[in-house]
C-alpha cells in the first residue's frame, strides 16, 4: 500500500494536476474581479481567507482547496517514496549520491511543509495605512506607533497611477536610503521596541517583521501628510524555511555535480 | 550612448545568426561556425554595454533579455559541441540553437529595443539575483530542449540493426548531458526564486504571495520536476521525454517574452 502511494505514478499526476491548477490561477487572474479576490488572499492567514470567504467565491475557494489537496497528496507521495525506498537503498549502501538524492526530498517535504504551515498559522495584516502619530492595535495586545515619517524625494510620485509612476521611479528619482518611518512596537502599554524601518529594511522583534511595503500621500486639513502602508506578519518559520530553502538548493547542485558523469550502467 | 547603438547590435546579431543558420542548412559548418562566434560576441557586446552605461546586470525587458539569453544559449552550445558525446550531433545542436536565437529575436522584433528602465528596486542584490538568474535559468532551459530534440527525433528504427545500438547510445549520452543541463537551470532557478523569496519578505512581509507571478514561477518548477518523474511507459520513449524536457523552456520563453 505504502509504495503505491509513494509511486512515481502519483507523483507524475499529482505534479500534471498542480500544473494544471496553477494555470487555472492564472486564468482566474485575468479576471479583474478575481485579481481583486486573489489579492486579498494576501492580506490574511489563508485558513482565515477560506473561512471568511468561501460563500462569497465559491470557485476560488474551491480552487484553493483543491490546490492545497494536490500539494497534500505530494507531500505524502513523497513523504513515502522517501521513507520506504530511497532511504532504505541509501541505508543499504553508503553511498553519497544515494543519501543526496534522498536529503533532496527530504528538504523538499521540510519546504512544501512550511507552506502548508504559514496558511493556518502566525498573524498576518496587510494594507495598514499609517501616518505620523497614527497607531495601530493587533494580536496580543501589540500596539505600533508611527513616530515620525521622512520622504525626502519628490512627493509627486506618491500620488501618481502605479504604471506611470513605475517607469520614473528610477534609481536617480529615489533614494530608498533617504525615505523612512521611525515605528515603535509597544505590548500592554510596555515599550518593546523602536526602529529606523526603510523600504526593504523591515523592523523586526522575536517573530514579528513590520515591513514598510509603500509610501503614501493623504491630505488632511488641506495638507498633503506622507504616511507609510504596512504589513505585519508573524511567523516563527520564516527563517527555517528560508534555511531549509537554501539547503535543498545546494544539495540539489551537489547531486548534479557527483552525478555529472553518468554510470556506465546508466549509458 | 548614440541612440542607434542598440538597433544596430540587435539587427547585426540577427543577420548573423540568420546567416548561421542558412549556413548550418547548407552544411557550410566552419563558416555557420565564425557566423555564431561573431553573433555571440556582439550579443556579448550587448550585455557589456548595459553593465558598463546602466552599472547593474540584464534584469528585466524584452530586449536585455534577449540578448542575455541568447549569449548564454550559444556560449552552452559552444561547450557542449565540444563534448565528447555530443560530436555526432554537433551540427544538428548548432541547427537548433541557430533556430532557437532566431525565434527569440523575431518574438522581439516589435518591441522597444532599449534598455529596461532603472526602477529603484534595481539597487538591491537580491533583486539582481531573482531576475538575472531568472534569465540565466532560461538559458539553461532552452539549451536542455535542445540538447533532447536533437537526439530524440532520429528514427534509429529505419537504420541497420549494429547501427541502431550505436545509434540509442549515443542518444542516451546526449539525453544524459540533457539531463545535467536542466537539473542546472533548476538549481539556478531556485536560487533565483529563493532570492525573489527573500525580496518578497523584505519588500511586502511574506516569503510568497498569491499572484500570477507566483503561479507561472511554480509551473516553471513543477514542469521542470514532471520531467524528472516521469512514469515507465513515458520515460523509455525518447520522443515524450524530449516533448516534456520541452515544457519548461517554451513555459518560460512565454512567460519572460510574451505573457
Amino acid at each position: 500500500m505504502i509504495q503505491k502511494i509513494g509511486s512515481i505514478k502519483l507523483t507524475f499526476f499529482s505534479l500534471v494536476l498542480l500544473i494544471v491548477l496553477m494555470g487555472m490561477g492564472i486564468v482566474l487572474s485575468l479576471f479583474p474581479a478575481y485579481t481583486d479576490a486573489i489579492e486579498k488572499m494576501n492580506q490574511t492567514i489563508v485558513y482565515q481567507w477560506i473561512v471568511n470567504t468561501w460563500h462569497e467565491q465559491p470557485l476560488l475557494t474551491t480552487w484553493v482547496l483543491l490546490v492545497t489537496i494536490s500539494s497534500a497528496v505530494l507531500f505524502i507521495n513523497t513523504a513515502c517514496c522517501s521513507m520506504t525506498i530511497q532511504l532504505r537503498t541509501a541505508l543499504k549502501t553508503v553511498s553519497v549520491r544515494r543519501w543526496s538524492f534522498f536529503i533532496i526530498h527530504f528538504l523538499f517535504l521540510m519546504v512544501l511543509a512550511c507552506h502548508g504551515i504559514t496558511m493556518v498559522t502566525g498573524h498576518k495584516q496587510d494594507n495598514i495605512q499609517l501616518c505620523p502619530e497614527d497607531s495601530h492595535l493587533f494580536g496580543d495586545n501589540y500596539r505600533i506607533d508611527v513616530v515620525n515619517v521622512t520622504f525626502s524625494d519628490d512627493p509627486k510620485f506618491l500620488t501618481m497611477k502605479r504604471k506611470k509612476s513605475r517607469h520614473l521611479m528610477t534609481r536617480k528619482n529615489i533614494h530608498p536610503k533617504l525615505n523612512y518611518a521611525d515605528i515603535a512596537l509597544f505590548q500592554n502599554n510596555r515599550r518593546l521596541d523602536s526602529q529606523r524601518v526603510f523600504m526593504l529594511h523591515p523592523m523586526r522583534y522575536k517573530s514579528i517583521r513590520i515591513t514598510v511595503t509603500r509610501f503614501i500621500a493623504k491630505h488632511q486639513n488641506g495638507q498633503q501628510i506622507v504616511g507609510v502602508n504596512l504589513s505585519i506578519t508573524r511567523n516563527i518559520f520564516t527563517q527555517f524555511f528560508f534555511t531549509v530553502y537554501a539547503l535543498m538548493i545546494i544539495t540539489l547542485a551537489c547531486f548534479v555535480a557527483i552525478t555529472w558523469k553518468p554510470k556506465t550502467q546508466e549509458l | 550612448m548614440p541612440p542607434a547603438t542598440l538597433p544596430t547590435l540587435y539587427y547585426t546579431v540577427f543577420t548573423l545568426f540568420l546567416i548561421a543558420t542558412v549556413l548550418l542548412l547548407a552544411q557550410k559548418k566552419p563558416w555557420a561556425r565564425v557566423a555564431m562566434i561573431a553573433g555571440t560576441v556582439i550579443a556579448g557586446m550587448g550585455v557589456v554595454i548595459l553593465v558598463a552605461t546602466q552599472h547593474r546586470l540584464p534584469l528585466y525587458g524584452a530586449f536585455e533579455s534577449t540578448f542575455y539569453i541568447l549569449l548564454v544559449v550559444s556560449l552552452l552550445e559552444m561547450v557542449s559541441t565540444r563534448c565528447t558525446g555530443a560530436v555526432h550531433y554537433k551540427g544538428r545542436i548548432s541547427l537548433y540553437t541557430g533556430i532557437a536565437v532566431l525565434v527569440i529575436l523575431i518574438m522581439e522584433i516589435n518591441k522597444p529595443i532599449e534598455f529596461n528602465d532603472d526602477f529603484y528596486m534595481y539597487g538591491n542584490i537580491w533583486v539582481n539575483f531573482f531576475f538575472n538568474l531568472r534569465l540565466m535559468a532560461a538559458a539553461f532551459f532552452i539549451h536542455g530542449a535542445i540538447l533532447l530534440n536533437t537526439a530524440a527525433w532520429k528514427r534509429p528504427d529505419k537504420m541497420p540493426e549494429d547501427a541502431v545500438t550505436d545509434c540509442k547510445c549515443r542518444q542516451k549520452k546526449i539525453f544524459y548531458q540533457a539531463r545535467n543541463i536542466l537539473l542546472t537551470g533548476i538549481v539556478i532557478y531556485l536560487a533565483s526564486e529563493w532570492s525573489g523569496s527573500l525580496w518578497c519578505l523584505n519588500w511586502l512581509g511574506d516569503s510568497w504571495r498569491w499572484s500570477k507571478g507566483f503561479f507561472k514561477a511554480a509551473i516553471i518548477f513543477l514542469l521542470v520536476m514532471t520531467s524528472f518523474h516521469l512514469p515507465q511507459p513515458l520515460s523509455n520513449s525518447p520522443r515524450a521525454r524530449a516533448i516534456i524536457g520541452s515544457c519548461p523552456a517554451l513555459f518560460i520563453i512565454w512567460m519572460i517574452f510574451i505573457h
